[in-house]
C-alpha cells in the first residue's frame, strides 16, 4: 500500500489542510475582510436557509424524471469537461504548482505515488462537494447512505475521466489535437443544430399558438432532446452515467442495486488504474515530444545582441492619457493572447442571446428578450470569462501602486478593458438582431448605451468584491467552491433586485408621465433617464469605494499566498 | 560524483541546451556560469528531474535519471535560484516533509543544528508565505542540507541572503564538498565562484564554451594583451570578447576592447 499511497504524501495533504484552514481563519481577523465576512456570512445564512426549506418542505420529484436527468445532467458534465479540455491552451497533465513540482518532483517520489497523491487530493475534493449535493436531494434520495456513495463515485469518475482525457489530450500530436477538437466540436454542434432545426419546424407549424412563444420554445426544446436522448444513440451515449443515476435515486436495498454498485465502483476503480497506465504513457510521449523538440530545434539567439535591431526598429509608444491608456493597452495586449478562448466564451452565448429572434415577430418584445438574454449573461457569467483587470494581477499590485498614476486613472484603465469588450460583445449581439429582425435601430442603440452603464457597474462591483477579499483564480479547493457559491447566490439576489428597482422605477415613469398627461415616448426617456442617473451614481460610489480600497492595499500582508 | 552526457533540451523550436557534457567528481566544487538565457537553470532542474529533457544522460553515482530516478533523486539536492515553498506549511514542517520523503530517521538534532546555523530558530513555527525572500532561501538551503546528499545544486544561492548567511552558505558547502559531496554552483557572483570553486564551466547560448579549473581558464585568458588582472571576472570578460561576444560595448555603447580594461569593467560589475 506505501508503495502506491505513500504515508508522508498523504500526511502533507493533511497538513496542507490544516495551513490553508488557519490561513483562512486568520484572515477574518483583518479589519479589511471583516466587511466581506460579513457580507458572505449574511449570504451563507441566506443559501443555507434556502436549503434547509428545500429539504424540509420540497416534494420529492418523480423518481424516473430524477434517473432520466441526473444522467443528462452528468453526461453533460462530461461533455463539459471535453469542451474545456479541447479549448484549452497545451498544459502540462496534472497540473503541478510550482512548489509541487520543485519539491515534490525532485524528490524520491515515483511517479504512482505522485499519481496517488494527485488522485487523493482530488477524491478529497469531491467528497465534499457529493456531500453537499448529497444533502440538497435529500427528499429525492430514498436511501441517503447510497445516493451519497453514487454521487461521490459518480463525480469522482467524472474527475478521473477529466484528468484521463487531459492526458491523452496533451500526449498525442498537435495534429490529432486540433482533429479532436474538430471532432469534439462536431460531435457536440450536431445535435445542439438538430434541436434547433426540429424545434423551428414545430415553432413554424402553428400547432400550439395558446401558449406563449417563449414557453413554446423551452417545451419544444425539452421535446426534441427527450427524443435525441430517447434514441439509440442517446440510450448509448447516456448509458454509462445512467448506472450512476441509478445508484444515487436506488430506492430500496436489492440485489439489483446492490450489484449496480459494485459496477460504479469496479467502473471507477478501473478508471482509477487506468490513470497510471496514461500517466506511464504521457511521461513517454513527453519525452518523445522532446526528443523530436530538439531534433527539429536550433541554437536560438538567447543572449544574442543584434546592433541593427536596436537601432532600425521604432517603437511605437501607447497613448498615456493620464496613465490609464497605458494601462488599459496592457490589459488588451493580454486580450489578445487569449482571443480563442474569449472568442469561445463569447460566441456560444453570443448565439443563445439570438434565440429570441425566432420567437415573436413583435419588435419591442424581442428587443426586450436579446437586451434580457445579454443582462442575464453579462452579469452571472461574464465576469469570469473576461478576467483582464485587477482579478488578473494579484502578482503585480506592488507594480501597479508604484506607477506614476493616480489610483483613479489607474482603477479605470484597469476596468476599461473588460468593459470594452463586453460591450463590443453585447454591440455585436444587437447589430445582428437588429439587422435580421424588426427591431428599431435607435431603441437598440439606446438599449446598448445603457448597456454600457451596466457593464460599468458588474466590473466596478467585481473588482471592488475581489480587493476586499482577493483570491488566485487558478486556485482549487473547499473555500473556492463557497466562494463560488456564496457569489452566484449574492449575484442572484443583487438581479432580483436590481430587475424590481427597474420595474418600480418603469411603473413609476408611466404613472409620472400619465398624470403629466404627455405621451408614451415621455415615460420612455424619462424611465431612460432616471435609469442613467441611478447607474452614473452608483458607479460613482462604486468607483470611489474602489479607488481607496486600492490606496489602502498592501501587497505584503494582503494578498493571498501563492500555492 | 555528477555526469551529465549529451544533455539537449528545446523550448518549441529554440534549443535551450545543445549536446552539453561535462562531470563533477566528488568533493569537487563546479561554478556553472554564463549569462541570463544562457542554459544554466535549465541543466540543473533537469538534472533534478523536474523537467524532462529532450536528449541526454544524467547519473549521479552511477545511478541514471533514466534508468534509476529515485535513486538518483535520494542522493541531489537542487535549491532553486526562487524557491517555491508550500505557502502553508510552516518552517519545521517543511523540514519534517523533508525529512521523511528522504527517509531520515531521527532529524530532530540535525533541524534544530540546521536552524540554528541560519537562524531560522525563531521562525520554526512560522508559515512559510510569512517570510522574507532571504528567509526562505536560508529555509530551502536547509532542506536541502538535511538530506545529506551527494550532488547539490545549488542555483544563484546568495540571492537575498544576509552577509552572515553568505559566509555560512560558503563555509557549510566547502565542508561538504570536503566530506565528498560534488557540488554545482551557478551564480553571477565571480568573486565568490573564484574563491569556492575548483572547476569552472560556462555555458553561452546554450552550448558549452570551457570546462576546467579555475586555473586553466584565468591562464587562458586572463594573461591576454589587454587584460593586466589575474582574476576570474577579468578572465570572463576576456573569454566573452574571445568567444565572439562583445558584451560590454553592447551594453555601454563603447567601441574596442581597451575600454574593459580599467573602470569600465567595474561599472559593468556593479550593475
Amino acid at each position: 500500500m506505501e508503495l502506491v499511497f505513500p504515508k508522508v504524501l498523504n500526511h502533507l495533504l493533511w497538513i496542507r489542510f490544516q495551513g490553508k484552514l488557519k490561513r483562512w481563519l486568520g484572515g477574518f481577523q483583518s479589519p479589511r475582510r471583516r466587511l466581506i465576512t460579513l457580507i458572505g456570512t449574511v449570504l451563507g445564512i441566506i443559501w443555507v436557509s434556502q436549503a434547509v426549506i428545500g429539504i424540509l418542505f420540497r416534494k420529492a420529484a418523480e423518481h424516473d424524471s430524477m434517473v432520466r436527468w441526473s444522467a443528462i445532467a452528468l453526461t453533460l458534465y462530461v461533455f463539459w469537461q471535453v469542451l474545456k479540455t479541447v479549448t484549452r491552451k497545451p498544459f502540462e497533465p496534472h497540473e503541478w504548482t510550482d512548489a509541487e513540482k520543485e519539491i515534490l518532483l525532485a524528490a524520491p517520489i515515483s511517479p504512482h505515488q505522485l499519481v496517488s497523491f494527485r488522485l487523493t487530493g482530488l477524491a478529497v475534493g469531491t467528497f465534499v462537494k457529493a456531500l453537499f449535493v448529497s444533502i440538497i436531494l435529500l427528499p429525492d434520495l430514498p436511501i441517503w447512505p447510497i445516493g451519497f456513495i453514487g454521487l461521490f463515485l459518480g463525480l469522482v469518475f467524472i474527475e478521473i475521466f477529466r484528468v484521463c482525457f487531459e492526458l491523452i489530450f496533451m500526449g498525442i500530436s498537435p495534429r490529432l489535437r486540433w482533429v479532436c477538437r474538430g471532432s469534439v466540436f462536431v460531435l457536440l454542434l450536431g445535435p445542439i443544430a438538430v434541436v434547433w432545426y426540429r424545434t423551428l419546424i414545430v415553432m413554424n407549424s402553428g400547432a400550439t399558438q395558446d401558449l406563449p412563444m417563449s414557453i413554446l420554445l423551452f417545451k419544444s426544446i425539452l421535446v426534441e432532446m427527450n427524443a435525441i436522448v430517447s434514441s439509440k444513440i442517446g440510450v448509448g451515449v447516456l448509458s454509462v452515467m445512467a448506472s450512476f443515476s441509478e445508484a444515487i435515486f436506488t430506492q430500496a436495498f436489492s440485489v439489483a442495486g446492490l450489484l449496480n454498485l459494485l459496477k460504479i465502483t469496479l467502473m471507477t476503480g478501473a478508471s482509477c488504474a487506468l490513470v497510471y497506465r496514461l500517466d506511464q504513457w504521457s511521461r513517454l510521449r513527453a519525452k518523445q515530444q522532446e526528443s523530436l523538440a530538439v531534433r527539429k530545434g536550433s541554437l536560438g539567439s538567447i543572449g544574442a545582441f543584434s546592433h541593427a535591431s536596436a537601432s532600425m526598429a521604432r517603437i511605437r509608444v501607447p497613448w498615456r492619457i493620464n496613465g490609464m491608456g497605458a494601462v488599459a493597452w496592457r490589459q488588451l495586449v493580454g486580450a489578445y493572447h487569449y482571443r480563442m478562448t474569449l472568442s469561445i466564451s463569447l460566441g456560444i452565448p453570443a448565439v443563445l442571446c439570438w434565440c429570441p429572434l425566432f420567437l415573436d415577430s413583435n419588435p419591442e418584445v424581442t428587443l426586450v428578450s436579446v437586451v434580457g438574454g445579454l443582462l442575464f449573461y453579462s452579469f452571472l457569467l461574464l465576469p469570469s470569462a473576461l478576467v483582464l483587470d485587477f482579478r488578473r494581477d494579484i502578482d503585480r499590485f506592488d507594480v501597479l501602486k508604484s506607477l506614476p498614476v493616480a489610483t483613479i486613472w489607474l482603477a479605470i484603465g484597469q476596468l476599461a478593458t473588460p468593459v470594452i469588450l463586453a460591450t463590443g460583445f453585447q454591440a455585436g449581439v444587437l447589430f445582428v438582431a437588429t439587422v435580421f429582425s424588426s427591431i428599431i435601430w435607435s431603441q437598440a442603440i439606446l438599449a446598448g448605451v445603457i448597456l454600457v452603464g451596466f457593464n460599468l457597474l458588474i466590473f466596478t462591483g467585481e473588482n471592488l468584491i475581489f480587493l476586499l477579499s482577493p483570491y488566485r483564480r487558478n486556485q482549487e479547493g473547499l473555500d473556492v467552491f463557497i466562494r463560488t457559491v456564496l457569489t452566484f447566490t449574492g449575484k442572484g439576489i443583487v438581479f432580483a433586485v436590481a430587475v424590481s428597482a427597474l420595474l418600480f422605477w418603469a411603473t413609476l415613469s408611466v404613472l409620472i408621465v400619465s398624470s403629466l398627461g404627455l405621451s408614451a415616448g415621455w415615460a420612455v426617456a424619462l424611465f431612460c433617464a432616471g435609469l442613467l442617473l441611478m447607474i452614473g451614481t452608483v458607479e460613482a460610489l462604486l468607483l470611489v469605494g474602489l479607488v481607496r480600497l486600492f490606496d489602502r492595499f498592501d501587497p505584503s500582508e494582503d494578498c493571498p499566498a501563492l500555492n | 560524483m555528477i555526469e551529465i552526457n549529451n544533455f539537449s533540451k528545446a523550448y518549441g523550436s529554440t534549443l535551450a541546451v545543445n549536446d552539453l557534457t561535462f562531470a563533477v567528481q566528488s568533493g569537487q566544487i563546479l561554478g556553472l556560469i554564463g549569462r541570463n538565457g544562457a542554459g544554466k537553470t535549465t541543466t540543473m532542474r533537469a538534472l533534478s528531474g523536474i523537467i524532462p529533457s529532450g536528449a541526454g544522460e544524467f547519473m549521479v553515482d552511477g545511478f541514471s535519471l533514466s534508468d534509476a530516478p529515485l535513486e538518483l533523486k535520494r542522493r541531489t539536492a537542487y535549491v532553486a535560484d526562487d524557491p517555491r515553498l508550500f505557502s502553508d506549511l510552516s518552517v519545521e514542517q517543511h523540514l519534517k516533509f523533508q525529512a521523511s520523503v528522504y527517509g531520515i530517521q531521527e532529524p530532530a538534532d540535525e533541524i534544530r543544528k540546521l536552524l540554528d546555523l541560519f537562524e531560522l530558530e525563531s521562525k520554526r513555527h512560522s508559515a512559510a508565505s510569512t517570510l522574507s525572500r532571504g528567509m526562505r532561501q536560508k529555509l530551502a538551503i536547509c532542506c536541502a542540507y538535511l538530506q545529506t546528499p551527494t550532488a547539490l545544486l545549488l542555483d544563484e544561492p546568495m540571492t537575498g541572503l544576509d552577509p552572515h548567511a553568505i559566509r555560512v552558505l560558503k563555509d557549510t558547502i566547502v565542508n561538504r564538498a570536503a566530506q565528498g559531496c560534488a557540488v554545482i554552483i551557478s551564480s553571477h557572483l565571480l568573486a565568490m565562484v573564484e574563491d569556492i570553486c575548483s572547476q569552472i564551466l560556462i555555458l553561452d547560448c546554450g552550448e558549452r564554451r570551457f570546462w576546467g579549473s579555475n586555473e586553466e581558464f584565468k591562464q587562458r585568458f586572463a594573461q591576454s594583451e589587454n587584460n593586466d588582472s589575474n582574476t576570474l571576472e577579468a578572465a570572463f570578460f576576456s573569454s566573452l570578447t574571445e568567444l565572439g561576444q562583445d558584451l560590454a560595448s553592447t551594453i555601454h555603447g563603447t567601441t574596442g576592447a581597451t575600454d574593459r580594461n580599467s573602470q569600465n569593467v567595474d561599472s559593468i560589475t556593479q550593475q
